[in-house]
This record gives C-alpha cells, structure tokens and sequence, in this order.
C-alpha cells in the first residue's frame, strides 16, 4: 500500500487529481453529446469538480491566514476548516441527489461513488474536528492526512478507467459489428451512465 | 466557538441523514410500485426507442389485435407498463 501511495505522490497525482476528472468528465460530455442526452454521471461529475476547485482555492487562503493569526483565532480557524469542508461535502451530495430528481435521472454507479466518497469524507472531517476540540488529543490525524489524499486518488482513477469501459463500450455499440453488439446484449452486457 | 462547532456537526450530520433518509425512501417506494419490477429502461436514446416499438408492433401488439395504433399510442403505452421514462416521450415528439 505504502509503495501504490508512494508512486502516486511520485508524481503529484495528489495535488493534480482533479486533471485526472476533468478527462472522464470529458468522456461523459462526449458521450451526451453523441448522444444528445444528459447522462448521470456527467451532471454528478461536474457538480463535483466545481465544488472541487473552489476547495481548492479555498485551502491556500485559509492556510496562509492560519499561520498568520493561529495564536489569537486558533478555533476559528479549526471550525472554518473542518466544518467548512464538511459543509461543501453535504453541499455537493445534496446538489447530486437533487439535481437528479430535478432532471429525473436513475442514479448509476458513478453517482453512488460520489455520494459514498464525500459522505466518508464528511464523516472524516467532522469526526477529526470533534476529536481535536474536544478531547484534545490527534489520534485521527494519519488517517485524516492520508485518507483524504487517498480518497481523491482512487477516486480519480477509478472513475476514469470506469469511464475508458464506458467508452468502450459506446464505441462497440455505435461503431462495432451488429453481431458482437448482439452477443452483448443476450449475456446481459449493458452500458448506461 | 467551541459549542457553535458542535451544534454545526450535529446540524450537518443530522442533515446527511435527512437526505439520505428521504433518497433511500423514494427508492424503496419506487421498487414496491409497479414501476420497477418489469426490469425498466430508465435512460433509453431514440435509437433504441424505435427498435423497441418496432419490435412491439410485430410482435406483441399485432398480436393482442391492435391495428393501425399510432406510435405516440404505442410511446404512452410503454410509460404506464414503466419501460420507458415519461421524459422520454416529451423528446420525441
């Protein structure tokens, strides 16, 4: 596990997961485009990665005014940090459950794994936050740290390969032998995002 | 500071919650109504709209002594079994 983490740190996949979605999202608006269709996880997609990049410029800020004021507002910056986070993740779960009744959407796998994903991370940030303030101590901090980066990476990588079947499987559909097509279809072999 | 953090944790716990409950709830409606259990298309293009009435048209609805039904009649007929979305047929026409 410590070399897989170690390799993806190699790189800075890390800081740089969210370049990893920006392809599948490109996938999925592919595939609606051909389609002329929205699809599920294109909307969930983008709703994550918006939410994502303002995180992402969110964390800078608030860092570098921490380690100007930490002595004077030292709870305020936890609670804006901690639950901050907590609330985009609720923000983003809820916005995906929504919009999909809204568009009256079927939920797919990609949308189950965004919504797993941030209601981990969630629990994460809040948990950590109560462990801190309230009993002082900071046993949760490696599985803060780490977990969060984690999180992202496999999450990153497994929509992605998840969205290359996808691809591959809309190729075959649109593109492919009528009989292979066929044959797909009486094993049960199906692609909906 | 402290206590606000707290009650702010409750809050958006018990809010997850709230929207999970209400999600799993529909759902569970949904797989108890009829709409569910005759295995649906939830997502279907045109493409395989017109395959299926097609397919419904020679086979099944010929069949039943249906003569001459229009495929819009055919589209309604496939949202009330639950094949296809009521979105659907908004697309179409």
């Amino acid at each position: 596990m410590n070399a897989l983490f170690d390799a993806f740190t190699l790189f800075e996949f890390d800081k740089n997961f969210l370049y990893v979605n920006f392809l599948s999202v490109a996938i999925a608006f592919f595939i609606a485009l051909k389609t002329n269709k929205l699809n599920s996880t294109l909307l969930s997609l983008i709703i994550m990665i918006l939410f994502n990049s303002i995180m992402d410029h969110y964390t800078p800020t608030l860092f570098t005014a921490y380690v100007k004021y930490q002595d004077e507002y030292l709870h305020h910056f936890r609670l804006l940090w901690y639950i901050g986070f907590a609330l985009m993740d609720l923000l983003i779960i809820s916005l995906v459950l929504f919009s999909h009744k809204i568009f009256k959407l079927k939920l797919v796998f990609c949308a189950y794994v965004v919504i797993v994903t941030y209601t981990i991370k969630m629990q994460l940030h809040i948990f950590s936050y109560l462990e801190r303030e309230f009993l002082q101590t900071d046993y949760l901090k490696i599985a803060y740290t780490s977990g969060i980066q984690f999180i992202n990476m496999t999450f990153a990588f497994s929509i992605l390969s998840i969205m290359i079947v996808y691809l591959l499987f809309f190729i075959f559909n649109k593109y492919g032998s009528q009989e292979l097509a066929e044959k797909l279809k009486i094993k049960g072999i199906t692609w909906s995002i | 500071m402290v206590y606000l953090g707290l009650f702010l944790c409750v809050v958006l716990n018990s809010l997850l919650g709230y929207f999970l409950y209400q999600y799993f709830k529909d759902h569970k409606q949904q797989i108890h109504s009829n709409e569910i259990k005759i295995d649906p298309v939830a997502q279907v293009n045109e493409e395989m709209l017109t395959l299926a009435v097609r397919a419904l048209i020679a086979n099944d609805i010929q069949n039943k002594g249906y003569q001459a039904v229009e495929n819009r009649d055919i589209l309604h007929e496939l949202a009330q079994i639950g094949k296809i979305h009521a979105g659907d047929i908004d697309d179409i026409k």
